[in-house]
């Protein structure tokens, strides 16, 4: 009897300590809440967050119109996770949190080995890919005895395989490299896949933190495309000069992980070359086909062209008579350098960006070559060919 | 407002609390006080999401407040006829605006299918909370008109009742009878406060730690064509799913009955480890316990119930489990889903009867599950082509057994998985239980905060955004 009511005693005391800790707890959370929302609103609001590459939402203005529509609550709610407190860290602390449990996945960047950061490959869409290579078969047909090639380079994922999460599904570049390949009968076609797959150290190819390929990569390509062309790039000697080490890019941008830095190198003939570069839509001249105030910025990958326009044409001063216009994406930016010995002038074109007449730019500029170079990703995703130059 | 943002939890919820513990318990100690700043709150939290609706629902609260009383007053002055008419009224006029606004164009869809027509459907946004508050509604005005309660007359305690935040959204469906006497009688407590807290951090943990993380893998999942799916990718996704509807609608209850103890409430409990159940009817008896209640009280037991001849019984039960599929989702899937359950409820009830017992224990769970998880697909497919397909994905027929997406999903999502089925079940409850109490109560201090800590970086990571304009 007694040792029932000593139990009793016991378990009372026991419940009234546990409450007495969760009372505890309670307070704890509370003050968390109160210091989060004080501090919050305390705290100087932040106009520029850099890992995010974007202007943090500001304080939103009250009005009739924004309540009753629900925009002032949505920006609230914007303002109000924008400005939290510690928000780098807590971004941090998640990217953190997803590995250890074994996550290899964060906001469609697949987290590899070795500080690698991989975009998800595109998928092949057969109504938008049968679109863009039809544009391009017009394009060529269209324009008589241009000589026509395609260079599509392969992306991290085809080549860095071994660094990717294990198991990790990617799609088969050099398949549908060779199905884009097929489908362009009057175009000669450059194999990239081979020759960067025979590079002993692939990890030099790509960057870890951007879904860019390299100079060194791009270099590379750049030998295939110039025999194919039937130039001789052994005649100029070329040198290679890191110009950033402290690179973070898309890759690292959009996963919020920061933990390695890529160098950019930069490779150009030995002997300088008088340029002048005219971005045509932009209105502007320059001497130089690099923008060395975008290695203070975020994208430093723009350094090259300063990013991409619609229209850039560059007068080398070459003698040459052969006039060179490239349609391209941003892969093209760091192998263009490589190329201005050999053309009087190369065009850029960025079809994404481009509104004009390509037939018009053609005859202006005399064109006697025409290449479409553009990575795996972005060719398969790219809707503008088939938008502007159909 | 949802309570995994950062404005109900930073400016929301600490400014109601301030008000509410402030010039409610604290300065004025008066009950009609309280309920006037519970009400405001609750008329704030609703209208940050739905603006325009909020006069809809405060329509809603004005005409079933009067047609209480009018029933009151027909039954007091004994003209039972008019009572019953207004009852009439009441119950279509509180069907006819959920019917509006949730099926109307379900059935412009169907009408337009079989009949060929062209009636242009309404496209109305459907008001938030809208199926719950209006079972709330029915609960009392049936249950007035039955006397089973007395008339609210105060229209601020029934405005509160309807309206009240912690539950207005995503339930629990609270009948009035059981909040009745809390409306003017509750206390408040520190105990309860405290309680109420960590149960609400609970809540919040589950939702934006299990429930939006497997989430992301399913819906993923689902965005890849169907016909690509390997058996173990869809099982994966489905398992996924599974798990995530239980942490995502538990944890809202959680939070929901957390916060109505923080401000002296007390809810009935919504869940109770619905996986742990070994059949169909027991799995009923443990999800989403206050719908399945609501039906079995105002609709299963009106119509007869069990107690009438096993055909009109089968009927009863299709016609509840057709209308709880209904009352999840205006679509066909929904009602294939609850006729479903209906069905196999009918099977265990008169063909396996006893003979279920004699299953092992284990086998019944896992059977059970099984069902279940079936259940999900049709629950979550896009329409009932889609579920079909998912379903035969599920069993080899779209793209074989096994694939290296598969293996890579379920290996990189493994661990969340098994922490999911681990905190689905009680068994960390009598892994507690052989430790030291003491130590255990202890922990809590750590563990709480610890908890609401990680939920605030995934909330906060959630709306990380980077913007990729040098994304070329």
């Amino acid at each position: 009897m007694a040792d029932k009511t000593r139990q009793k005693q016991n378990t009372k005391t026991l419940r009234r300590e546990d409450r007495l800790w969760v009372f505890r707890a309670a307070l704890i959370v509370t003050l968390m809440v109160v210091l989060l929302s004080v501090g919050s609103l305390i705290a100087k609001d932040r106009e520029y967050s850099a890992n995010e590459n974007r202007y943090l939402t500001g304080r939103p203005a009250l009005s009739l119109s924004s309540l009753t529509s629900g925009k002032f609550m949505e920006d609230a709610e914007a303002y109000l996770s924008d400005q939290f407190l510690g928000r780098d860290l807590l971004v941090r602390t998640r990217a953190g949190v997803d590995r250890f449990v074994g996550k290899r996945e964060v906001n469609g960047v697949y987290v590899g080995k070795d500080h690698f950061l991989f975009e998800k490959p595109s998928t092949w869409d057969d109504a938008r890919m049968t679109r863009t290579l039809n544009t391009i078969n017009l394009v060529t047909a269209k324009s008589g005895d241009i000589r026509s090639y395609m260079a599509i380079a392969p992306n991290a994922t085809e080549l860095l395989k071994d660094y990717l999460p294990t198991g990790a599904p990617v799609t088969n570049q050099t398949q549908q490299i060779s199905a884009i390949y097929k489908n362009l009968p009057h175009v000669q076609c450059v194999d990239l896949v081979t020759p960067l797959k025979a590079v002993k150290d692939p990890t030099t190819l790509y960057y870890r933190t951007d879904h860019h390929w390299t100079a060194a990569a791009a270099e590379v390509a750049f030998r295939e495309i110039a025999a194919a062309m039937g130039l001789v790039p052994d005649a100029v000697a070329y040198q290679t000069m890191p110009v950033t080490n402290s690179f973070r890019g898309t890759m690292a941008s959009s996963s919020g992980i920061f933990k390695a830095s890529d160098t950019i190198s930069i490779t150009v003939p030995e002997k300088e070359q008088t340029l002048v570069v005219t971005y045509v839509n932009e209105d502007k001249k320059t001497s130089t086909l690099f923008d060395a105030s975008k290695l203070k910025e975020k994208s430093q990958y723009d350094v090259f062209f300063g990013g991409n326009f619609a229209e850039v044409r560059i007068d080398t001063g070459a003698e040459s008579d052969r006039v060179l216009l490239v349609m391209k994406d941003s892969y093209a930016n760091c192998a263009i350098p490589m190329m201005t010995p050999f053309f009087k002038t190369i065009v850029l074109v960025d079809p994404r960006y481009y509104n004009d007449n390509l037939p018009d730019t053609i005859a202006k500029e005399g064109v006697t070559d025409l290449l479409w170079f553009y990575n795996v990703n972005t060719f398969l995703n790219d809707t503008s060919i088939g938008d502007k130059l159909g | 407002m949802v309570f995994s943002s950062s404005t109900f939890l930073m400016a929301f919820l600490p400014l109601t609390l301030l008000l509410y513990y402030g010039v409610g318990v604290a300065l004025t100690k008066n009950v009609t006080v309280k309920n006037c700043i519970l009400l405001c709150a609750s008329l704030v939290f609703y209208a940050w999401g739905e603006p325009v609706y909020i006069l809809l629902m405060l329509l809603s609260i004005l005409f079933n407040f009067a047609a209480g009383r009018v029933i009151d007053d027909a039954r007091d002055s004994g003209r039972d006829k008019a009572a019953t008419a207004q009852f009439v009224l009441a119950v279509f006029f509180n069907l006819g605006v959920l019917g509006f606004f949730k099926y109307a164009d379900f059935l412009v869809d169907n009408v337009n299918g079989i009949f060929g027509a062209h009636i242009p459907p309404l496209e109305l946004p459907l008001p938030i909370g809208i199926s719950f508050y209006t079972f709330q509604i029915l609960s009392y005005i049936i249950d007035l008109y039955t006397g089973k309660i007395r008339v609210q007359k105060n229209l601020l305690s029934f405005a509160l009742y309807i309206s009240l935040f912690p539950q207005l959204i995503a339930g629990p469906i609270v009948k009035y009878r059981d909040i009745e006497e809390q409306l003017v009688g509750r206390k408040e407590s520190w105990s309860k406060y405290s309680y109420g807290m960590t149960r609400f951090v609970v809540g919040l943990a589950k939702k934006l730690m299990l429930a939006n993380t497997l989430g992301a893998v399913y819906s993923g999942i689902q965005a890849t064509d169907v016909g690509t799916l390997s058996a173990l990718t869809a099982w994966t996704g489905i398992a996924c799913y599974t798990l995530q509807i239980y942490f995502d609608f538990s944890g809202y209850s959680d939070m929901a009955i957390g916060l109505g103890s923080m401000f002296g409430f007390r809810f009935n409990e919504n869940f109770n480890y619905p996986y742990i159940a070994t059949s169909i009817t027991d799995f009923w008896r443990r999800w989403h316990i206050s719908l399945s209640s609501w039906f079995r009280d105002y609709v299963y037991i009106p119509l007869g119930g069990n107690r009438r001849k096993t055909p009109r019984v089968i009927f009863n039960l299709l016609v509840v489990w057709l209308l709880t599929g209904l009352w999840h989702g205006a679509a066909w899937n929904f009602v294939l889903w609850g006729v479903f359950y209906g069905v196999l409820l009918i099977f265990e009830k008169y063909v396996l009867g006893d003979r279920l017992e004699r299953i092992p224990s284990p086998v019944r769970h896992l059977l059970t599950m099984l069902l279940v998880m079936c259940g999900w697909v049709l629950f979550s497919a896009p329409d009932l082509t889609g579920a079909l397909l998912y379903l035969k994905a599920m069993f080899g027929g779209a793209a074989g057994w096994t694939d290296g997406n598969g293996a890579y999903l379920l290996s990189t999502n493994l661990a969340v998985l098994l922490v999911g089925a681990f905190c689905a079940t009680p068994v960390y409850r009598r892994i507690l239980d052989r430790f030291d109490q003491k130590w255990v109560s202890r922990a809590k201090v750590v563990a709480y905060p610890l908890l609401f800590a990680l939920c605030v970086v995934f909330m906060v990571s959630e709306t990380y955004n980077p913007f990729l304009y040098f994304r070329f």
